[in-house]
């Protein structure tokens, strides 16, 4: 049996029924709910002149998309996602603001989420974003999980570019979790050792009674700024540990738990990166967590990923088009159209969290993004790096458009996402600094719905 | 100290014909202006746990003792103004809670003690029983494998199970097991293990059940068949195995039957309500709760409806900050309401909500009536003894007793705790024997001890056992010539007049002394020629850079106690010349005054204001559990707790006139 997260409230007298009241910190419901950067690496096939690559990513015509015009061209990866077009944005000439010679992995994952300036360090393990990432920057202007975003991964673990996409600061790279089930177990606030639903049902309802209790007592009027701090601190300390208000159902937790504590091979990658966005959007279904982040293979990712039963080289080899990490090996025949699998892929991997959305009905309340950190994988560069989005943020995006904005930095597009959440500076207007101070800053006005 | 000075200059000598009482309500008006007083006091630990024992019957000061530790203000760890709940705090309160609310419902003897509303007999409820088969995917092996419809461990290994309990309880575990033989002709050793605890063993051959019951708490568990005794003889065709064929695990609560309904029950919501919060419920609040009962059946689901609801009200109610916080609502310029009130005295006295002599009281309209009364019942019972006694544990800090150590003949580790009971005994001794004042606490002329540290005293005779020594009167003086405080100040075979003379211008005198500055010289090695108070004396005496701190203020009280070494054993000569306790000392009101030995300065000391002052306010603090403030409320009981102390008012009455107090009883303006 499912508790709702207020049952017990319901149940209970009019002395618990008050408010929570909720700062403005908790968001507002008109705004942008959520925010879901999905992270591919190694760019997509868009095409490239000199080795004759044709564009297999971007449809042919800028301007308003359809499900039919997306259907229209089915060789374009683009066309996997048809019946989100008039809830999708297709930006194109997006692109990265710095140039990384070291490597571009490690500069593509760092600048991906942060439109920062890389560190100068010549180690590409070792460079680090000097600002924090907008997942952050999102989740650190609302209560949720103590305003940390959720960060997800799933990759192997070789002690080079794992985890690079989210940021707390200047160099604070953010640890992801490879794990569902642990994931899991700490949204709903249990140990994997005493996970039961039971207890975490009672340690809900319970919780939810102490700080509305706190709150009642916060309103009396003879209580000093003091006395209302201390309870205030009581009061946090409870949010800290506040939980997922919901499950998923039981066989996806037998799933989860099933593979936990296995070995994240690469048979599993796309198994893993399903279950981490189960969690996410349950997570925001339940209004649990504002931003998240899954990042899909490793850095520069060595998946071999296995398509209709074939598996393929690494995917690093392949956007590189020769069996090698650089580019010095054998030629892979048909690389080009292995990574357009991938691609699609993907795509339809992207498909299975949009899905989740749409039965969870919240969809079109936040943004969902399949991104990159590279435009094109062949060329390892910087420019039309792909930022797929789905859902309006609740109105605030133009969606059901294709864009090309020829070549604007990507960080115009972030401060275009966090005004969706209602987030303004402190003369009430447009956010437009997020990122690197010396790069120029805006939104992109054509994203914004009149 | 601000306070004692500012006071001190308006001080008016005690005339003796002032009542032992100050009326409270007089000059109210006056006298209503309070410093930050908090409404919202956070139970300290030992607090926590009483109120749990009241509620419950379980004791759970073992509990709060590993609860995160308090930080002390005020020099006092009960400072309701920075005791808070933080997140650490909180995970302590819920983990208690769900343990505390899971033995009452698991354990018979508790459930009877806390709801004798729903009295049980006999039965046995079973709430959980599985049986997992022990070639199932569910069971877990090592070294072995499933060999047709049992599980075949052939080393030595465990096969487990993961069990989710839904409460904690009595199981009984049992499973079916066969071993064979090898050439010592014994059977397989087979053990039933719980979380890797071994609970029972056997040797089996032919198919057995063997099992074993045992209390296992609430939540996952591993369940664990081991096979021990593994060998094998192929010569002779021995290879002994353990066969498992099942697991069973069955229990829970055992109650028995209630013949309770859930509508009868709110009586019992009710009172337990009331008891945890110390103050009747709103009809809303007792709806509410009894809603919250009601949940109990969903949540804890052990089909034991009764008993679920019982578990889970305990279970909020120990985590509501209703009950974790002892909360002030009485409005401002106001005496506090009689609920309020009584908590307020029986935690601050006895660390434990009201009695039930006070909740009758309360209940009959006739708590102000008796509140001398209750206050007085309360100091003298073994309660306020004990508050009492950690009040100058911790302004003396004899629990850093335990961390002397000398390199000595007389020493051994076992003074550590000697020490410790010595001045416990000595100021329980005083305070509830004696009904002694201040002024004989540093004068007293006898301690408590046994045998092995009237001789450090130089005593003769005692025994064994703790009992009252008479010391010599020109050699000890009060509480600061007992072994430990001297004791516990010194340095590795000599004594710390530095560190003796911070603790008595802190503890004794109030006297706040700047911060040490952040590089300090060490102590040059002893001189052979040179007694400790000449090589101190050389090091941070007038002349030297420490001269601003040392001179006047820290070094003289510390050389008066020259006459004791790192042991606290009297001595006259210090390597081999006199010892000099001479020094002066300038007091606030009395000037300078001057002294021959330790002795004389106690002396001194107990008839100084500004020890009677610090006194004072030390209770105030620890009593009213918020620093001293300059509030006229506080002001008007400090001074005539001091004109009382001076007065040879014994110590007890001093708390008994604090809690009588308009800065005890009242709010004042906010």
């Amino acid at each position: 049996m499912k508790l709702s997260r207020r049952r017990f409230l319901t149940a209970g007298s009019a002395t618990l029924l008050l408010p929570m009241l909720e700062s403005d910190s908790r968001g507002s419901e008109s705004d942008s709910q959520f925010i879901f950067f999905c992270r591919q690496a190694n760019g997509v096939t868009q095409g490239y002149q000199v080795n004759g690559e044709p564009n297999r990513f971007w449809p042919s015509q800028t301007g308003q998309i359809t499900q039919q015009s997306l259907n229209a061209e089915p060789d374009k990866v683009l066309s996997e996602l048809a019946p989100w077009a008039d809830k999708m944005i297709i930006p194109k000439g997006i692109d990265f603001p710095h140039f990384y010679a070291s490597c571009g992995h490690s500069g593509g994952g760092i600048q991906c989420l942060t439109a920062a300036k890389i560190s100068p360090d010549l180690s590409a393990n070792e460079a680090r974003a000097m600002n924090e990432s907008v997942d952050n920057y999102i989740a650190r202007h609302f209560q949720h999980m103590g305003g940390e975003p959720l960060t997800l991964y799933t990759g192997i673990r070789n002690g080079h570019l794992e985890e690079v996409l989210s940021y707390r600061g200047p160099k604070q790279l953010r640890p992801a979790e490879d794990n569902p089930w642990v994931a899991y177990q700490r949204m709903l606030g249990v140990s994997d050792s005493s996970y039961s639903e039971l207890v975490f049902e009672r340690r809900q309802s319970i919780n939810d009674l102490i700080m509305d209790d706190i709150r009642e007592l916060q309103q009396n009027r003879y209580f000093s700024a003091a006395d209302k701090r201390k309870l205030e601190l009581h009061f946090d300390s409870i949010r800290e540990f506040e939980v997922l208000a919901a499950n998923l159902p039981a066989y996806q937790e037998r799933e989860m738990l099933n593979i936990s504590g296995m070995e994240p091979s690469d048979e599993l990658r796309m198994t893993i990166a399903k279950m981490h966005m189960d969690l996410i959007a349950l997570a925001f279904s339940a209004n649990y967590a504002k931003a998240a982040t899954l990042q899909i293979g490793d850095g520069a990712d060595g998946t071999r990923y296995t398509i209709n039963g074939v598996t393929h080289p690494s995917f690093h080899w392949i956007s590189h088009r020769n069996y090698s990490d650089e580019n010095d090996g054998e030629i892979i025949v048909g690389a080009e159209d292995m990574h357009h699998q991938i691609d699609r892929l993907f795509a339809q991997t992207f498909v299975h969290f949009l899905n989740r959305l749409e039965e969870y009905g919240i969809l079109d309340n936040g943004i969902s993004v399949w991104c990159n950190d590279m435009g094109n994988g062949f060329t390892h560069e910087y420019l039309n790096v792909p930022f797929i989005s789905v859902g309006s943020g609740n109105g605030f995006l133009k969606t059901g458009q294709f864009i090309d904005f020829n070549g604007v930095t990507h960080n115009k597009l972030f401060n275009t996402y966090i005004n969706a959440f209602g987030i303004r500076n402190a003369n009430g207007g447009l956010i437009k600094n997020f990122g690197d101070p010396d790069v120029e800053g805006g939104v992109l006005d054509d994203l914004i719905s009149s | 100290m601000l306070i004692i000075s500012a006071l001190l200059s308006t001080f008016i000598s005690c005339t003796g014909e002032e009542k032992d009482f100050i009326n409270p309500y007089a000059d109210n008006e006056e006298s209503n202006e309070f410093g930050y007083n908090p409404r919202v006091h956070r139970l300290t630990h030992p607090q926590w746990a009483s109120a749990v024992l009241d509620l419950t019957g379980i004791d759970a000061s073992e509990m709060a003792a590993d609860f995160q530790s308090s930080t002390l203000s005020s020099g006092f760890s009960n400072n309701g103004e920075v005791l808070s709940v933080d997140s650490v705090l909180f995970q302590d309160y819920q983990r208690a809670a769900e343990i505390i609310a899971s033995q009452v419902v698991s354990n018979v003897d508790f459930y009877a003690s806390a709801v004798p509303e729903d009295p049980r007999e006999g039965g046995y409820a079973i709430s959980y029983s599985e049986t997992i088969e022990a070639e199932s995917p569910s069971a877990v092996g090592t070294n072995g494998s499933a060999s047709g419809e049992r599980y075949n461990l052939f080393s030595n290994g465990t096969l487990s199970v993961e069990v989710d309990l839904p409460s904690t309880g009595v199981y009984t575990i049992t499973t079916l097991v066969s071993g064979t033989l090898c050439t010592d002709e014994l059977g397989a050793a087979m053990e039933i293990r719980v979380d890797g605890e071994s609970l029972t063993s056997a040797y089996v051959t032919e198919p057995e059940e063997v099992s074993v019951e045992t209390e296992i708490a609430a939540g996952a568990h591993i369940v664990s068949i081991a096979f021990t005794n593994d060998c094998q003889d192929p010569n002779f065709g021995y290879d002994r195995n353990l066969f498992i064929d099942w697991i069973d695990i069955t229990g829970g609560i055992d109650l028995g039957a209630t013949g309770q309904t859930m509508a009868g029950m709110k009586s019992w919501v009710e009172r337990v309500v009331t008891t945890a919060f110390r103050r009747p419920l709103s009809e809303e609040e007792l709806d509410a709760w009894s809603a919250i009962f009601q949940q109990g059946e969903s949540v804890i689901q052990t089909g034991d409806d009764i008993a679920d609801g019982v578990q889970m009200v305990l279970t909020a109610v120990l985590q509501s900050p209703k009950f974790l916080y002892r909360i002030e609502r009485t409005q401002p310029q106001s005496r506090l309401g009689p609920y309020e009130l009584a908590s307020k005295l029986s935690f601050q006295i006895c660390n434990a909500p009201p009695d039930e002599a006070m909740r009758t009281d309360l209940e009959n309209g006739s708590f102000f009536r008796n509140y001398r009364d209750h206050a007085e019942r309360l100091l003298y019972s073994d309660c306020g003894q004990e508050t009492l006694l950690k009040m100058h544990e911790e302004l003396f800090h004899w629990n850093v007793y335990t961390n002397i150590s000398q390199d000595d003949s007389d020493w051994d580790s076992d003074l550590n705790s000697l020490m410790i009971e010595e001045i416990s005994r000595f100021v329980s001794w005083h305070l509830f024997t004696e009904n002694g004042t201040l002024q004989e606490m540093l004068t007293a002329d006898y301690t408590i001890a046994n045998q092995r540290l009237a001789e450090l005293y130089g005593v003769s005779g005692g025994s064994e056992e703790f009992e009252r020594i008479e010391l010599d009167p020109t050699e000890r003086s009060g509480i600061l010539t007992l072994l430990g405080p001297l004791a516990a100040k010194a340095d590795l075979g000599q004594s710390s007049p530095i560190h003796r003379g911070v603790f008595i211008n802190d503890a004794i005198l109030c006297k706040s002394l700047p911060a040490p500055p952040d590089v300090i010289p060490n102590l040059p090695v002893q001189d052979p020629d040179l007694t400790n108070r000449e090589r101190v004396d050389a090091h941070t005496g007038v002349g030297t850079c420490g001269e601003g701190c040392h001179s006047e203020l820290i070094n003289p009280p510390g050389f008066a106690m020259e006459n004791y070494d790192e042991l606290g054993r009297f001595r006259t000569e210090d390597n081999g010349k006199p010892v000099d306790a001479s020094d002066s000392y300038y007091f606030v009101l009395d000037g300078l005054q001057s002294w021959e030995t330790g002795v004389e300065f106690t002396q001194i000391i107990a008839e100084s204001e500004e020890a009677h002052g610090c006194y004072s306010e030390h209770l105030m603090s620890y009593f009213l559990g918020r620093p001293v403030s300059d509030a006229k409320s506080d002001e008007k009981i400090l001074t005539y707790m001091i004109q009382s102390s001076m007065g040879s008012t014994p110590i007890l009455e001093l708390v008994l006139q604090l809690v009588e107090s308009e800065a005890f009883q009242w709010r004042g303006k906010e």
